[in-house]
């Protein structure tokens, strides 16, 4: 801990100096207070960088990441704060202050979780949707030349074209914004799922291949009791980047003409030019991408236990 | 104790090969691993076949495992031609014989199941532990295979094998990653299974490229070189053989294999 005193005393010197713009200067300025929503989101900022901290110092894995990281999110804070309300050098419109962006979120949190749920809603229907049919085709493929030689080519065709380009026709074609959104998700996921578990199989090690024709299994023994279980870690450590895939495609697909979602909500917000809103949002969705790759990375850790 | 080749009342021997060879084909080249082999073994005769990396003998094994197919002549097992795999041959290879997603116990297990045909789940573990012990890996079963060392998988390896009662048991350089310590005790073990395994004992074809391990275990070792087998000498030595290294019979046909390898590593080195 010795260590980190200096980094420790540093990221609480910018807390500090955080606060006093906020609970002194600005206070003083506005006439009314309504930094309440903000105080609560640095405090619960500063609660996760204390965890961090006392999490890393048990498991002896601390590093100076955290205190880096808190230290810049201060710092920008800081420079938010102060260019709004303080100085008023950023546009008044474009740039709310971040007492009332982080006020948003007392304010409208119920809608928000609504378009959240409805969001993960889409992006699991259609991310399993893609992502199983691409992983037992692959498997199929895998086996099977026949299927191999015909769905490989196609496979390398379709894989390359972003399911965003052409996903304004999806929508449009399909009858109904959802379908056509679970649509881009899938996708996106199905090919790149296909052609990685087809590439996975492919360099399955020989000698396993050889031990377990020596059984003379049946075709379906092979698939499911050979090669499902041998590409089972490679699929999970490959999940994060599908979930992320499908995280992008989603924010496209709700961009095309959603009624609900987080993609929605902040498109929306800029619609009608409610930035303060629009900036709530995009935190929304990095908070819910963090705790997302969050799950799959503890999923992932516990998922394998003969590694 | 004496061997005894063959057992009369299943006549016939267990492998007939006849003028097989085998060509390794690649877009732009190609390599004859094997050129007009011509084998009989008969049945409950263990086997060695030795010789030095990339005499063929892998591939020989694998011609008679029915993984690969011969590219001329025929493979006879219990005189039936080979056409692919089959569960009256069992394998066990250097590593990854095991599925590192099975426990030891359900991989000895899987074998039994998809050999002894028939056999319901509960009896094919109730087999799988008894085989387990039998290989000295009692009270194991439940552990995977990388927390396994490579002599313990190996010890699982052969169990799962001899668990599947084939007839014609294939090991492809079974020992060449172990320590001198425990590949004593795992020849030691094969021997001992080999020996026990009842009336119709099983036939053994066992690679290797250590000469004393060959002299230790064959009752016939053939010495193979640059895809031909260049010796055929079976050896008429009592078991263990660990109690008779210094009978002039061992030490005759220890210098003969020596020589064998000898020669080719003059041919080598005149190259």
């Amino acid at each position: 801990m010795r260590k980190y005193r200096k980094s420790f005393l540093l990221v609480h010197l910018f807390l500090a100096v955080l606060l006093y713009i906020v609970f002194v200067l600005a206070a003083r300025k506005n006439g009314t207070w309504n930094g309440g929503s903000f105080f609560i989101a640095v405090l619960i900022m500063e609660g996760l960088f204390l965890f961090c901290v006392f999490h890393g110092m048990k498991k002896e894995s601390l590093s100076t990441g955290p205190f880096d990281i808190m230290t810049i999110v201060w710092i920008l804070l800081i420079v938010w704060e102060l260019s709004t309300t303080i100085l008023h050098i950023a546009h008044p419109v474009l740039v709310p202050s971040p007492e009332h962006v982080f006020d948003t979120f007392r304010t409208q949190w119920q809608k928000m979780l609504l378009n959240i749920a409805y969001s993960m809603q889409l992006l699991v229907t259609g991310f399993f949707a893609g992502w199983i049919p691409g992983i037992l085709l692959g498997l199929a493929a895998g086996w099977f030349p026949r299927v191999k030689h015909t769905a490989y080519p196609i496979a390398n065709v379709m894989a390359p074209i972003p399911a965003i380009v052409f996903s304004p026709y999806l929508v449009a074609i399909m009858p109904t914004f959802r379908s056509a959104s679970v649509l881009v998700i899938l996708l996106g996921v199905f090919w790149p799922a296909f052609l990685t578990t087809v590439n996975r199989v492919a360099s399955i090690e020989p000698q396993i291949l050889d031990s377990a024709r020596m059984l003379s299994l049946d075709d379906r023994t092979m698939i499911f009791h050979i090669l499902l279980p041998y590409i089972i870690p490679g699929v999970v450590s490959g999940l994060k980047v599908s979930v992320t895939t499908s995280l992008l495609m989603l924010n496209f697909a709700e961009l095309m003409g959603a009624t609900h979602g987080m993609g929605y909500y902040v498109q929306n917000s800029i619609a009608y030019a409610n930035y303060t809103h629009a900036a709530a949002g995009i935190i929304v969705i990095g908070m819910v991408v963090t705790c997302l790759s969050k799950a799959v990375s503890l999923f992932s850790e516990h998922a394998v236990k003969w590694h | 104790m004496i061997n005894k080749p063959g057992l009369s009342e299943n006549a016939g021997p267990a492998i007939e090969v006849c003028h097989a060879g085998f060509v390794y084909q690649d877009r732009n080249s190609e390599f004859t691993a094997l050129r007009d082999i011509d084998l009989t073994v008969e049945k409950g005769q263990f086997i060695c076949i030795a010789g030095q990396s990339g005499c063929g003998k892998s591939t020989l094994l694998s011609l008679l495992a029915g993984l690969r197919m011969p590219s001329a002549g025929t493979v006879k097992i219990g005189g039936r031609q080979v056409t692919g795999p089959d569960t009256d041959r069992a394998m066990v290879f250097q590593s990854y014989s095991l599925f590192p997603w099975m426990s030891a116990q359900q991989n000895v297990a899987f074998g039994i199941l998809h050999s002894r045909r028939g056999l319901d789940k509960e009896a094919a573990r109730r087999s799988a532990r008894e085989f387990l012990t039998r290989v000295g890996m009692s009270g194991q079963g439940d552990k995977y295979p990388y927390q396994l060392s490579g002599g313990m998988r190996q010890r699982v390896a052969i169990a799962r094998a001899f668990a599947m009662d084939p007839d014609i048991f294939l090991l492809d350089e079974p020992f060449g990653a172990i320590d001198t310590r425990m590949r004593a005790q795992l020849q030691i073990l094969t021997e001992v299974l080999w020996e026990n395994s009842g009336g119709d004992r099983k036939t053994v074809i066992f690679v290797t490229h250590d000469t004393e391990e060959a002299l230790l275990l064959a009752d016939r070792i053939l010495f193979m070189r640059t895809g031909c087998i260049a010796c055929d000498m079976a050896l008429d030595i009592p078991r263990p053989r660990r109690q008779y290294v210094d009978d002039p019979r061992f030490k005759a046909a220890r210098e003969k294999l020596l020589k064998l390898f000898y020669e080719e590593d003059c041919g080598e080195n005149r190259q």
